[in-house]
């Protein structure tokens, strides 16, 4: 096999590749057209304007409170279900739209306004200040600009949003995930201060912990109910003292979640449980609405407990209740259940009203060139199929209609019929705004996509004769890409991408039991070839090769469901090892001491170097043990290793990492210094191994969560069996590339943002740091293939300088593919309805997969370091 | 075992092993055009039934299971050359004294495992005996349909469950259509090469040159491969349960193969060589 290469080619084509990418990214991140300024009630005549029926506001968000939470039969709400009894509290089920992350959902909350999905990046990226809602119309800003105060405590992502708002503000920072408890008591300790305090207009509290849990632990935890209890105890307290304050008389009470949670725990994604979150407006005058409801209720499937409100419509709602007029932006509809705060007929309508004309601006905004004048009210209003802002038209037609038929008078019929009307414009308003197509720069999409196709052109000449001249691997290969790309313009195979690795894999394996079971069967009689050393050992391995190669990666499969339609399904790390802990316990500790005796195999003269690591790998062991004692401690339960967890316990986390990193660290230095020297004298084993592989597997095994341990054992057998067959090099490359995809997938990744692990990304870390927690998020979810691509290359050591470059020639042609099928996908797809949801994080995967995985893990991982060293 | 590694030069260098020669359809006129109506035959048993397999998979899939076996053997019996006879209908100008030699040298194999003793079996030696004793094909067809029950079930059932079938539920499912493809695929296999070690060799490393009953056995096993494809997609539809799909691409896969085997690929092997060498199919005799 020729790949005739150069390597300008191969630099060219990856420099092209983050270009095409920033190019693209620039067009598709959209931004919403905002009305600048802030909302004033001049434009309502004075008389009409339904006066303010609150105050003041204690505005409760506990993260990811999804609504089955607190209104099921086995919620830990106890006090929170007899307000909803007595009619206190109003219980609703708030939409949330994706993304179903803090920081656009709080964005949502006070604006009322649908967030972009650049906000998702910036909610990772959480030092970013950029975003601001400062100069953003809010009910805060409404509140703040009508003179109140307002306090603040919980989480910081509040203080980042609004900078400077707060008369008093305490920030938890929401990223060290496996704090359950001081989180919530450093806001509960402010609270009975607080409500003592009369100077503040609004009153908010951001709880975490339940989100915590939920991540670490997922929805059905033990500690879940706890926490429960405990949130329901702040409710307890702050309604206990709105009864009892005088001067809290007036003041709502909101309780709220920002976003869900999935069955694992997680949010991010479209899923049921992510978008429902639990809504409750609670005031002891609210009783005299007499809307008692049942609670606890039956559950149900869907999630949708009582009414289901979209989440933005917190903010007129919100807004109209405290006297404000409601934030330009918003895209909300006053709640109707809440309308009969106000007894007198005008009142409500004037609110509605109020609510409708504000929505009205806003749609303006986004749609300049209709018209809502009256006077030309058009008969396509009786047709039967309207598009979205037709229908919008009529219905404000329909309102103006009733609202000159009817002298102002307001009897209870007629108002009840403006009212309805009124609703119908708000809600068909909303459904417009909320799913308008955001502003794509189509220029830059398509120069993107021609960068991109620019990189595929270029390395595809040089790959072009092994696909041209139909070897099978080349033909296998073009078939995988080629069934790769398609795969991208269907919104389920994105969701279920991990199927298609696992199947394209299996029919690789039969590629290569067809190749080398039936060659070594056809050529037993010449097989006169020198036989060397281990490899007697290893020769009945090529021919069940294959076979074992089946069964690993069907185990591999179930190690994690994932993706969105089989991942509640039972799999190894979710259902068995929880119930299994001392197997689990086993193999954990077998793939560490598997991993110190392939480092002492490495380098077996020194003693010194024996005892360094042996301590290294220890050390690590115990870290990744205590980290699970107070993580999961489900895992630990009552293992054999309980008492050691105990007493491994004593120290300090952050410490415990940063010793074993330093360890790893010194080990990696080591094996640079002195595995030069060793490492040709091991070319024979079996098992591929230098110091560097086995330092890295060590830091990898401390980055993976626990349960993903023992898969590296497997990944040992099937390296093992790949040395054994003697792969070419256009083999290679794409074992290794098949290899990436699954263990990725393997592992627990998909293509959603929910499934981002963050439960290691802060190992040793004592403060935020974009760029470390990045890191390390990084390494975290993609530890197996950084591990495949370090294997891979340990398999590829003696190839030549050409081959090489062949090699990196095909992962090129691969990644660019890749990339542009996806970015064609988010191009031709930009207004489906999952663009958002499936296509948009896709996106944001296959960035991570093109920048980090491939050019630096892959491309950069590729060049002899050591020869720059010796220079 | 012993062999080693495969160097680069022995791809070229020994010739493939001695192997059988792939089989024709029986040269008259009832079995070519039943040749042409069994699969489009299974293929409306499949149209017919698939209602039926939607709602209830498991009870349909046992009750169709005899018929296909049916079929099958109706197929092989009026189509097909039993074990040790496919050299008779390949030279067919040859000496039947040589005929006979050469059944016992290098196809001794089949006959000795496939029951020695039994009279049918030396019967069926006895030449031009093509389409008329009855007997003489009917045991060799019951004898592949037990084989067939017995060890091709198991096996893809093994392979159905490396290929991503549940491992904990759906049993019944995975082990009728495991049958099902059995039925589809081994019957004819063994019915023509008995159970000859060498070619059950070149049918596992997939070495066989083509006809319509390896093709049609490839073909089986590829169809259930893509069937999996429509699996994930989220159109909620009942049809997307587990083993109907790939069923379905199972019959489909199988009708394909033997068409394609009986004739445009008639004789190819499917061949992986070393990189360089563009060899993927070529032609044996």
């Amino acid at each position: 096999m020729k790949v005739a290469t150069s390597k300008w080619t191969i630099l060219i084509a990856n420099i092209l590749v983050p270009i095409s990418i920033l190019v693209f990214s620039s067009g598709f991140f959209p931004y919403k057209t905002l009305l600048p300024g802030f909302a004033t009630h001049e434009h309502i005549s004075n008389g009409q304007i339904p006066p303010g029926v609150f105050d003041k506001v204690v505005f409760m968000v506990v993260d990811a409170l999804r609504s089955d939470f607190v209104y099921s039969q086995h919620s830990g709400f106890i006090f929170t279900q007899s307000l909803i009894r007595s009619g206190a509290a109003l219980p609703f089920t708030a939409y949330a739209s994706a993304p179903t992350v803090t920081m656009p959902r709080l964005k949502a909350i006070t604006t009322g306004s649908v967030p972009s999905f650049l906000d998702v990046i910036l909610n990772i990226a959480e030092a970013d200040t950029s975003s601001t809602l400062m100069h953003q119309d809010t009910w805060l800003a409404q509140l703040k600009a009508k003179g109140g105060k307002l306090v603040m405590y919980g989480d910081d992502t509040w203080l980042k949003l609004f900078p400077g708002m707060f008369r008093r503000a305490d920030g938890t920072t929401s990223f060290f995930v496996s704090d359950f408890t001081e989180v919530d008591n450093n806001v509960t300790r402010h609270i009975p201060n607080e409500l003592l305090q009369d100077d503040w207009s609004a009153f908010i509290m951001h709880y975490l912990g339940l989100d915590h849990i939920g991540h670490k632990a997922g929805p059905n935890s033990p500690y879940m109910i706890t926490k429960q209890h405990e949130m329901d105890s702040v409710v307890s307290m702050v309604y206990t003292a709105l009864e009892q304050e005088k001067h809290l008389e007036t003041t709502l009470f909101v309780l709220c979640g920002d976003h869900g949670m999935n069955d694992a725990g997680n949010h991010g994604g479209s899923s049921v449980g992510e978008t429902s979150p639990a809504l409750l407006f609670i005031s002891p005058k609210f009783q005299q609405l007499e809307t008692r409801k049942d609670s606890p209720t039956e559950e149900f499937s869907d999630l949708q407990y009582y009414h289901t409100v979209e989440q933005t419509d917190i903010t007129p709602t919100l807004a109209g209740l405290l006297g404000l007029p409601i934030p330009l932006n918003s895209l909300g509809v006053f709640i109707p259940e809440l309308l009969a705060m106000w007894d007198y007929g005008p009142h409500r309508i004037h609110m509605l009203l109020e609510n409708s004309k504000q929505l009205l601006e806003a749609v303006k905004g986004s749609f300049p060139s209709y018209s809502f004048e009256f006077n030309l009210m058009p008969a396509i209003c009786s047709s039967q199929s309207l598009t979205d802002i037709e229908r919008v038209q009529c219905a404000w037609f329909r309102v103006h209609e009733i609202l000159n038929g009817s002298v102002v008078d307001y009897d209870s019929e007629a108002s009840s019929d403006i009212e309805s009307a009124l609703l119908l414009f708000l809600r068909s308003a909303q459904r417009l705004m909320s799913s308008a197509a955001s502003d794509y720069k189509l220029i830059r999409l398509y120069v993107g996509l021609s960068v991109a196709g620019f990189a595929i052109s270029l390395t595809i000449f040089p790959v072009k004769r092994l696909l041209v001249n139909f070897t099978p691997a080349g033909m296998f290969l073009g078939f995988s890409i080629l069934g790769y790309s398609t795969m991208m313009f269907a919104s389920s195979y994105v969701e279920e991408e991990q199927q298609y690795w696992y199947w394209i894999t299996m029919g690789w394996v039969i590629y290569l039991h067809v190749k080398y079971a039936g060659y070594f069967q056809g050529n037993s009689i010449h097989k006169s070839s020198p036989v060397e050393g281990y490899w007697s050992s290893v020769l009945s391995l090529p021919r069940f090769g294959a076979a074992a190669l089946a069964v690993s990666y069907r185990v591999l499969r179930r190690w994690n469901q994932t993706g969105q339609k089989f991942a509640a399904q039972p799999d190894i790390t979710g259902s068995f090892f929880p119930s299994h802990q001392h197997t689990l316990w086993a193999l954990v500790i077998l793939t560490y001491a598997d991993t110190c005796v392939h480092l002492l195999l490495d380098l077996p003269a020194s003693v010194l170097w024996c005892f360094i690591s042996c301590v290294v790998t220890l050390a690590a062991f115990l870290f990744k043990l205590s980290l699970t004692a107070s993580d999961s401690p489900e895992l630990l339960g009552n293992s054999f290793l309980q008492p050691v967890a105990m007493v491994s316990d004593g120290m300090h986390l952050l410490y415990h990492a940063r010793i074993v990193l330093c360890g790893i660290f010194l080990l990696m230095i080591y094996s640079l210094y002195a595995g030069k020297a060793h490492e040709s004298t091991h070319k024979d084993r079996g098992t591929p191994s230098t110091i560097f592989h086995e330092t890295l597997t060590l830091f990898l095994l401390m980055q993976s969560r626990v349960t993903n341990i023992p898969a590296f054992l497997i990944f040992r057998v099937q390296i093992t069996i790949l040395a054994s067959m003697r792969l070419s090099t256009v083999e290679q490359t794409i074992t290794s590339l098949l290899m990436q995809y699954v263990t990725f997938y393997a592992f627990g990744g998909s293509n959603a943002i929910s499934s981002v692990d963050l439960s290691n990304a802060y190992n040793g870390i004592g403060t935020y740091s974009v760029v470390i927690v990045g890191a390390l998020t990084f390494i975290s979810n993609w530890a197996a293939p950084i591990w495949w691509v370090s294997a891979s290359r340990l398999l590829r050591s003696s190839q030549n300088q050409e081959e090489k470059e062949a090699h990196v020639t095909i992962l090129t042609l691969h990644m660019a593919t890749m990339l542009m099928s996806v970015m064609a996908a988010c191009t031709t797809l930009r207004t489906h309805l999952f663009i958002w949801t499936v296509f948009s994080p896709k996106y944001l995967y296959t960035m991570a997969w093109a920048i980090i995985n491939h050019i630096v893990v892959n491309v950069l991982g590729e060049i002899d370091w050591r020869f720059f060293m010796e220079r | 075992m012993s062999s080693t590694p495969p160097s680069p030069s022995l791809a070229q260098g020994p010739a493939p092993p001695k192997s059988a020669p792939p089989i024709h359809v029986l040269p008259n006129n009832i079995s070519k055009t039943y040749a042409l109506i069994h699969p489009v035959l299974l293929l409306a048993l499949v149209a017919l039934r698939f209602d039926a397999l939607v709602t209830d998979p498991v009870a349909e899939l046992l009750s169709n299971l005899p018929f296909l076996a049916l079929l099958q053997v109706t197929f092989v019996m009026t189509c097909l050359p039993p074990a040790g006879s496919a050299k008779d209908d390949d030279d067919n100008n040859k000496s039947t004294s040589a005929n006979s030699t050469s059944n016992s040298t290098s196809n001794a194999g089949s006959g000795v495992i496939l029951k020695p003793g039994k009279i049918g079996l030396r019967r069926k030696n006895t030449p031009k005996s093509d389409s008329g004793n009855l007997s003489a094909k009917l045991l060799p067809a019951i004898l592949s349909l037990t084989l067939t029950t017995l060890l091709a079930t198991p096996v893809l059932t093994i392979l159905l469950i490396l290929f991503g079938a549940p491992l904990t539920t759906h049993h019944a499912e995975t082990l009728l259509c495991a049958a099902h493809m059995a039925v589809l695929t081994s019957t004819a296999l063994i019915y023509v090469h008995g159970v000859d070690g060498s070619i059950w060799k070149e049918v596992w490393g997939a070495k066989r040159p083509a006809d319509a009953v390896w093709g049609a056995a490839l073909g089986t096993c590829v169809g259930a491969w893509f069937g999996a494809v429509p699996i994930p997609l989220d159109w909620d539809r009942p049809w997307q349960a587990f083993p109907i799909t790939i069923l379905i691409g199972a019959y489909i896969g199988y009708s394909v193969g033997f068409g394609l085997g009986r004739t445009v690929l008639f004789g190819k092997r499917l061949k992986i060589e070393e990189e360089g060498d563009v060899v993927d199919s070529k032609k044996v005799d």
